[in-house]
């Protein structure tokens, strides 16, 4: 079955992580997204892991993660026949993503302005640390510094310790999902309108917009201190406990603080009414501590969640990713993925991030090797001739 | 039908019909009502959206309120309720009640999504899930988001975003480099779930544009996560190995970590992606004797604590912006980690405007976020502050389905409607649903 996406063209020059997240939406969704690699190609393809820790630019795990559905040319924009190259297929395309610093694009003649004239239809994407304009706007970025600035790093690890950022470097995915949502946004509107627009994309805003809800709480009422909790909130039922064989991750509420009483075989505690709301456990939570851990600690992960959610109490286990990989709610849905690539093999991948009945999100093709498609897109699509594309290739303009 | 609201924005003329609660479903319906689409929360006297608070007077535990205080009417005070919900029209109609289900099916036959984030199943028993829906609006797009699918054998259970990211293999992986006992984060799964459905109902919307048809979306929030950590997935299916914690660190590049600054919590992250930005940094702290000995990454990390105890030594007494533009300066990527109170006040989203400022008739005027993304055409658009409870009700019902003020208020005194909800014993004995996140 066709995606919802199917029949639109994106041309993607972005590199990195945020942009080819974004793209990488859009193609699983039907797509089909063009990647144009600067010569040596998508800095992510350095990046790790790889198998056997050996670096090599075709088995980047990121890499392959982040361009699912993806056709490759090596084209440079930075020269006269490199930019024609991608006016010619914006003139053709719905949508064109980069992420290149502010003011770079207009630098090599591919600005808002020189792609409307080839095509006022289309969608330009630019995906950016903080927004093409503002002050900060040329400031360097990596995933740290953003989660500093955005607030996202403050909210979590110890009080009294540095705060300890998520891991990975989840600031740039969300700004790729943000990414893909304007795109989409906009493509919607140039298909009812027949307008093409900018779509200016900042990840610091992105990262801020993941924790809106603390700041309109700072903003009500500031009531001071740390806004990390640490493993050891004052509050009961605590939000980790260790069991026989790792942790559990709880988050219970009034209403359901009788349900984990039964749960653990303590009903008497459920019935207090002392003990019905936060304010009355936090007085007694050393008592409630001690008659609470042995049950935890005599119990798996497992059985506490199974046990937990016929309660219907919010428990669930740490899991490492052997355990996630193997959980049987991912194995009834088939949610991983595996499918050939041509130098790696067999690959692993995450699945679809929505199940759409009608227009499925699909793996069509691996991760492109560097240049795979130069010869289908130029000769074939943009009808170069193999004399053309040889002088393209000793200027190095293209792969 | 026409609308109610003529907002400017690429969705406009999209009508939503938002059967969500708490995060994420509301946050996901924020977007497109940002983007111009007019959305209708669906809530009940029944039973409280947990965002206005765990119960009609339990609004102590949440902290959220202006000034911390709850007012004549704590429901209307949530910040949180406020601002996923701003933008949009308010009505009250009590699914249990077969009155308020043949109200929400008029609406459905005028609406172009329907959205829902409760409990796998919760639509099926109000008679509203996509096989009821479907026959009297054929070409209806329907999204849940339910916390692990409405299919496998998790399907019934109920988890908050954290529960989420536990499961997921993201909880084990947020600690400190080298410590077991996880940090717990925040409830991070939900404003994932809400972004991508977001996209996602869009281009279901584009694809209907095209072809007429509607669909039936699922977004789970145990699925949404995995994709933003493929580092670890891979890590493990190509090399056989559970990923270790990092912490701030970088396994590939030092000095890149968090440094102490002068100050209560003041904290300032460096990265040095390269050996010249490395260069710059011991420049900058004087450290000559660190450009030699620790001029390639291979001698830098195997020299790691060294140089982040020097490193640190010498950001501490500094204030953290001071070193963070001085960095910058040098080209070197550095930002003082903000506060929550900071980052209303940062100065870059201020020169973008991102915060704009809504007036609530319980609360006042407060800041609300305005979207990451930038239209240069059809721009998002905060202009509405977040419905009372049941604000709406003669507007949409009157409006939009023509109920009479009569029907209107025999619809109240049974309690299908309201602009209040039940005292919390009367709503805990009829409350019949449950929550998925």
């Amino acid at each position: 079955m066709p995606g919802p996406l199917d029949g639109v063209r994106v041309i993607d020059l972005s590199e990195g992580i945020a942009g080819p997240f974004a793209t990488k939406q859009l193609a699983d969704l039907g797509a089909d997204v063009i990647k144009l690699e600067r010569p040596g190609g998508d800095p992510a393809r350095r990046l790790g892991p790889f198998p056997g820790d050996v670096p090599h630019p075709e088995k980047s795990g990121l890499f392959i993660h982040l361009n699912t559905n993806k056709r490759s040319v090596v084209v440079d924009p930075s020269t006269p026949s490199g930019r024609e190259i991608v006016l010619r297929l914006a003139a053709k395309a719905d949508a064109l993503v980069e992420s290149f610093p502010p003011g770079t694009m207009a630098s090599w003649r591919l600005g808002w302005d020189d792609l409307a004239a080839v095509n006022p239809r289309l969608v330009l994407t630019s995906v950016t640390p903080f927004g093409a304009t503002g002050p900060a706007a040329q400031r360097q970025a990596t995933d740290l510094t953003i989660a500093a600035r955005s607030s996202f790093l403050i909210a979590a690890g110890e009080p009294d310790r540095e705060p300890v950022k998520y891991p990975g470097r989840q600031t740039e995915f969300v700004g790729g999902l943000h990414a893909a949502w304007g795109t989409m946004v906009a493509l919607y509107h140039a298909d009812v309108t027949g307008e093409g627009q900018v779509v200016d994309v900042s990840i610091l805003e992105a990262a801020v917009m993941i924790s809106d809800q603390n700041m309109l709480s700072v903003a009500y009422w500031n009531g001071g201190g740390r806004a990390r909790a640490g493993r050891r909130p004052l509050r009961f039922p605590p939000i980790v406990m260790p069991v026989i064989d790792g942790y559990v991750s709880l988050l219970v509420t009034d209403l359901q603080w009788p349900r984990f009483c039964r749960m653990a075989d303590l009903e008497e505690y459920g019935r207090d009414p002392q003990l019905a709301t936060q304010r009355g456990r936090i007085e007694r939570l050393e008592e409630l501590e001690v008659a609470f851990l042995p049950w935890f600690l005599s119990h798996t992960k497992q059985e506490v969640f199974d046990l937990a959610q016929q309660h219907g109490v919010p428990i669930a286990p740490f899991n490492t990713i052997a355990e996630v990989l193997d959980d049987p709610q991912f194995r009834a849905r088939g949610y991983f993925r595996t499918m050939v690539h041509p130098v790696l093999g067999e690959i692993t991948l995450t699945g679809p991030p929505a199940i759409l009945s009608e227009t499925p999100w699909e793996l069509r093709r691996p991760a492109p090797l560097l240049d795979q498609h130069a010869d289908e897109i130029l000769r074939g699509e943009l009808g170069y001739r193999p004399d053309d594309l040889l002088a393209l290739r000793a200027e190095g303009v293209t792969g | 039908m026409s609308l109610l609201t003529t907002v400017p924005g690429a969705l406009r003329g999209i009508r939503v019909l938002d059967f969500t609660t708490a995060w994420a479903g509301p946050r996901m319906t924020a977007y497109l009502a940002e983007m111009g689409a007019e959305v209708i929360h669906v809530e009940s006297i029944q039973y409280l959206d947990t965002h206005r608070g765990w119960s009609k007077w339990a609004w102590g535990a949440s902290g959220n309120m202006p000034n911390n205080e709850p007012g004549r009417r704590p429901w209307e005070r949530n910040s949180q309720y406020n601002e996923f919900n701003k933008n949009k029209l308010g009505i009250t109609l009590n699914l249990a009640d077969p009155e308020g289900v043949a109200l929400f099916k008029e609406l459905v036959k005028i609406s172009d999504v329907v959205v829902d984030n409760y409990k796998a199943g919760t639509t099926t028993r109000f008679g509203v899930d996509y096989d009821q829906l479907k026959p009297i609006r054929p070409d209806i797009i329907q999204v849940s988001l339910p916390a692990f699918g409405s299919t496998g054998p998790y399907r019934d259970y109920t988890a908050w975003g954290n529960q989420v990211m536990a499961l997921c293999g993201q909880g084990l992986l947020l600690n400190y480099e080298g410590e077991d006992e996880p940090e717990p984060g925040g409830t991070y799964g939900d404003p994932i779930a809400a972004i991508t459905g977001a996209f996602v109902v869009v281009a279901a919307l584009f694809h209907r544009r095209r072809t007429g048809q509607g669909q039936y979306i699922e977004v789970a929030l145990s699925e949404v996560s995995p994709p933003l950590l493929p580092e670890a997935f891979a890590e493990y299916t190509m090399n056989g190995r559970q990923p270790v914690p990092r912490g701030n660190s970088n396994p590939e590049a030092v000095p890149w970590n968090v440094y102490p600054c002068a100050g209560d919590d003041a904290w300032v992250a460096i990265c040095c992606r390269t050996d010249a930005e490395a260069r710059r940094l011991f420049e900058l702290m004087g450290r000559t004797d660190f450009l030699e000995r620790y001029a390639t990454i291979p001698a830098r990390l195997a020299g790691r604590a060294e140089i982040d105890a020097a490193v640190a030594a010498w950001t501490a007494p500094q204030e953290k912006h001071a070193v963070a533009d001085r960095l910058q300066a040098a080209g070197i990527p550095a930002e003082a980690a903000a506060q929550y109170a900071e980052v209303l006040a940062d100065p870059q989203l201020h020169a973008r405007a991102f915060f704009t400022e809504l007036d609530h008739p319980e609360c006042g005027v407060y800041p609300h976020p305005l979207q990451a993304v930038r239209l240069s055409k059809s721009p998002p658009i905060d202009y509405r502050a977040a419905p009372t409870y049941g604000q709406h009700n003669a507007d949409v019902l009157g409006g939009l389905l023509g109920v009479t003020d009569a029907q209107l208020a025999a619809l109240a005194a049974r309690e299908v409607i309201g602009t209040e909800p039940l005292e919390d014993e009367e709503r805990r004995r009829r409350s019949r649903s449950g929550i998925a996140g």
